[in-house]
């Protein structure tokens, strides 16, 4: 019961980051068709904006959180619109290539600012909240599992309900139907690339703020879990890809929990989740939760 | 081949001698003298040969992979296993082999997902790939957990080459070899067959060449490579240690080969020579560590601004703007075609297909396809006389083309059978109907459209290149000749349709009735027994139109070819053709003679229109 309870709280935690990274990579692909293999190193640099920020310049958490999401949205429209906008007739995988760049960039800048020594930004909350069963849940876990919840949520239904949310879901299907209704093209693709990038700059604020520390490059593994995740969803569901990252979190929980201790090897719960990602491509490469033919 | 006067094995011979002879003669003078700079000339050198590889799979077969290093890295802890003292103790040239068949074995397992999942969907496998040989199999107790596997120097004799400049040796000996590996590929079946397959997998299986397979060959060729690379790079670090060859250095990786320039050999040996250089010249600037951070911000932004303006690299960029330069200096370079050349003529490269008593080459028997909720095609049936002209018509959205593709093997029917002399081959893919004598050509141009004219008529001579990927990859046995002898055919057909001066521009660069022109050259280079045209005339003058006719009734009259033509040109079907089908909503309306058909009211109504009995009158 309580090897249960631990797998279902780190599953659920760890879950709903992937979840954030799958939903930022969905956001993306769903407006440009291209997979932004950047987020994660560009949520990376947007969390040592905002470390640097509370621990240099003494700025309040949420504020230097919000100015860490605000460069990453820049990073992101900035890319779009000098990169991803000049490259409209190439092909896709172009596109998802040249946001290595960005990485490898963003990467860069965070090794000659900082290099590899470890950074640490405190979120206000410390502790352990409460137990069930005995089990401990940190306050850190519970902030994490609250600010992910409430922005899957907003996103999912949010973007339902207004017209330029419908056009940026519209978008990937369809960039004439966009056209005709009016919204611009290129601001729903901004949009896209500039959310995408802020999302990403939050789920790395919210992990960081789960192991207490980081170094650049750090998200590597959590960029291909999230980008798993939104794969195993469907890659144009945010639903989707919702599911998909607390699916993966969990899958890694229970193996990390019930598998690794007792195998002599490390990775275990990469293998299976990489074998959960073939599985799903090979077998229903829709996704899990779409539906087959449209 | 007037512009390769010398032979290539002498070529590479030299390349050797000098790969191995400078490094050694000059291990010993200032320049290599420094243990440092030797090792960076080997690292290079290393980094070049992993960029080849990754440059066969990406650049010429289009399967791109953002985990090759980890297939570095698998050649770098087995190959470095079986010659360790400590495990396998065997001499480094077994371990060379060894670390081969790993890369090209696991590469070729990391290929199977190929078949299915394409571009996107096959860089997140690659990805996950390198992340699951990063935390698991490069940290199994085998390679020796965390501390990674300690490699020997190599022996020489009985000396051990201890110092860089001699492995500096074996390590460009290695680039030549793979290099001229690279350039035996590029220039035979293989290298043709890899880059149908990127250009368009259906394009590359009505020229025979079978996606699947050739998909498999590239992964493995690559792996190769990639295994060589590896056990040359734990060599010089004297330990495999997996942190050498995580996701970040196979991005790094791509960013070296995409900038200078997929596809391009040349275009990846200078970038690496760049970026191997360019952190010492930052050295003047920074310190050791920030030099080499900055040189990898330089090749990220390098590889952002590549893209956005060339996709294809430096050397892409360079081709482009001498095309271009060629373009403005001779202006009818790219001019739509007025006149349609002479077609080659078809030379008896393969045997005959027997016929059946009935003298029928082709019978579509009940065939229906279903798109969704659309009956392309309803249980259409029709037969084919051999050594005649049958024109299939019908409007726009009849299943016409789709039929075309049941008969070349591109469209699994949902029902019916397909007959070719005599042969049931409903079942066969559609590269093994090619190599049976059927060629076609596309509605849309169906050509490798960034290899040049004489490329392209090569690849569609594929079937016929019997030499294995052996031979091709070595330049031996068979493969000169047979490669000889196609060439020469290809230089006839250039030369038939006057076409020398295209001969070596890439077809997308040539207007559309010259790729048409080209399509059909290439769809009669084999003399296939059913030659398929789709829509031949489309976007010809009526001058050319005529010319057109006259050279489909010289495939049918002179060749004894059959002759099946989509074609919308009605006075031109009724000139030509010996029998005529009609087709409507996806079935067979009627089929027969032309005259007949086009008496025949409800073709008149549905097809030709009300007012073409008082044309045909007036």
């Amino acid at each position: 019961m309580r090897d249960l309870i631990d797998v279902l709280v780190f599953g659920i935690v760890a879950g709903t980051i992937y979840a954030l990274i799958a939903l930022s990579v969905v956001m993306t692909y769903r407006g440009s068709r291209v997979i932004n293999l950047a987020l994660v190193e560009v949520g990376t640099g947007g969390l040592f904006v905002s470390w640097w920020l509370w621990e240099k310049a003494h700025v309040p958490y949420v504020i230097a959180c919000g100015l860490g999401v605000a460069a990453g949205v820049t990073v992101g429209v900035l890319f779009e619109r000098l990169v991803v906008a000049r490259m409209a007739d190439a092909e896709r995988l172009a596109v998802s290539v040249a946001t290595v760049g960005v990485s490898l960039a963003v990467f860069g800048i965070e090794n000659i600012a900082s290099g590899q020594s470890p950074r640490s930004l405190r979120p206000p909350v410390h502790g352990i909240a409460f137990r069930i069963d005995g089990a401990p849940v940190l306050g850190t876990q519970v902030f994490s599992l609250a600010v992910a919840v409430t922005l899957a949520l907003l996103l999912t239904n949010a973007l339902r309900r207004s017209d330029f949310g419908l056009a940026v879901l519209a978008a990937a299907q369809d960039p004439d139907a966009v056209r005709l209704v009016g919204a611009p093209l290129w601001r729903v693709s901004a949009f896209t690339w500039g959310a995408g990038c802020g999302l990403a700059v939050i789920a790395m604020i919210l992990s960081e703020s789960t192991v207490a520390t980081f170094v650049p490059g750090f998200g590597g593994r959590i960029f291909v879990l999230g980008l798993i995740g939104a794969v195993v969803g469907g890659l144009g569901d945010l639903r989707g890809a919702v599911v998909g990252g607390l699916a993966v979190g969990l899958a890694e929980a229970a193996v990390n929990q019930w598998v690794s201790p007792h195998v002599d090897v490390g990775g275990v719960s990469t293998v299976t989740v990489g074998g959960v990602l073939l599985a799903v491509l090979l077998l229903r490469p829709q996704g899990l939760l779409t539906r087959a033919a449209r | 081949m007037n512009h390769r006067q010398v032979p290539r094995s002498l070529v590479f011979g030299i390349a050797l001698v000098l790969a191995v002879g400078l490094p050694v003669a000059l291990g010993h003078t200032a320049a290599l003298r420094d243990e440092g700079h030797a090792g960076d000339l080997c690292r290079a050198g290393i980094l070049a040969i992993a960029g080849l590889s990754l440059n066969l799979l990406a650049g010429y077969a289009g399967q791109i992979s953002l985990g090759q290093m980890s297939l570095v890295g698998l050649g770098a802890f087995v190959g470095g296993t079986v010659i360790t003292p400590l495990k396998g103790d065997l001499p480094f040239g077994v371990g060379l082999v060894v670390a081969a068949a790993t890369g090209a074995l696991v590469a070729l397992v990391l290929g199977i997902p190929a078949l299915r999942l394409r571009g996107l969907y096959l860089a997140v496998v690659t990805i996950a790939f390198a992340f699951v040989t990063d935390e698991f199999i490069l940290g199994l107790h085998v390679f020796g957990g965390s501390a990674g596997v300690p490699v020997p120097r190599p022996y020489f004799g009985h000396t051990a080459l201890l110092h860089n400049a001699d492995l500096a040796a074996i390590v460009l000996a290695t680039l030549v070899v793979v290099l001229a590996l690279d350039v035996n590929v590029t220039r035979s079946k293989v290298g043709r067959a890899f880059q149908a397959v990127r250009a368009d997998e259906d394009v590359a299986a009505a020229f025979g060449v079978d996606p699947a397979r050739w998909k498999l060959i590239a992964f493995s060729l690559s792996g190769a490579v990639a295994g060589v690379a590896g056990l040359l790079s734990a060599t010089v670090t004297s330990t495999a240690e997996h942190q050498d060859y995580d996701y970040t250095a196979s991005l790094n990786l791509v960013v070296i080969v995409v900038v200078g320039g997929l596809g391009s050999r040349i275009g990846v040996v200078t970038s690496t020579a760049f970026f191997a250089i360019l952190p010492h010249a930052l050295g003047r600037f920074f310190s050791a560590d920030d030099a080499l951070q900055w040189s990898f911000m330089i090749g990220a932004l390098l590889l952002v601004v590549t893209m956005a303006l060339n996709p294809r690299g430096l050397a892409g960029a360079g081709r482009d703007s001498y095309d271009e330069w060629r373009a403005r200096r001779d202006p009818a370079f790219t001019s739509i075609i007025q006149t349609l050349p002479d077609l080659p003529a078809v030379r008896e490269v393969r045997p005959r297909v027997p016929v059946g008593r009935d003298g029928t080459l082709l019978r579509v028997r009940d065939v229906s396809v279903r798109f969704g909720g659309l009956q392309a095609v309803d249980a259409a049936s029709f037969a084919v006389r051999h050594n005649t002209i049958c024109a299939l018509v019908g409007p726009n959205g009849a299943g016409k083309s789709t039929l075309f593709s049941v008969v070349s093997g591109l469209r699994r029917p949902d029902a019916g059978t397909v007959i070719f002399a005599g042969r049931d081959i409903t079942g066969l893919p559609p590269a093994r109907r090619a190599a049976l004598g059927i060629g076609r050509t596309f509605q849309l141009i169906g050509l490798a459209k960034d290899l040049s004219v004489r490329e392209n008529l090569l690849l569609a001579q594929h079937t016929l290149l019997n030499y294995s990927t052996l031979e091709a990859m070595l330049h031996a046995g068979r493969a000169p000749a047979i490669e000889r002898r196609a060439r020469e055919r290809a230089a006839d057909a250039i030369a038939t349709l006057r076409f020398e001066r295209y001969a070596d521009t890439p077809v997308k660069r040539l207007s559309h009735g010259q790729q048409r022109i080209v399509e059909i050259a290439c769809a009669l280079v084999t003399g296939p027994e059913l030659v398929m045209l789709d829509e031949p005339a489309a976007g010809m003058s009526p001058a050319a139109r005529e010319v057109l006719a006259e050279r489909l009734r010289s495939i049918r009259d002179e060749l004894g070819r059959t002759v099946l033509v989509i074609e919308h040109d009605i006075p031109l079907v009724l000139d030509i053709a010996d029998t005529m089908v009609v087709m409507d909503a996806g079935r067979v309306l009627t089929g027969g003679a032309p005259d007949e058909v086009v008496a025949y009211p409800e073709v008149v109504e549905a097809y030709l229109g009300r007012g073409y009995e008082q044309a045909l009158a007036g």
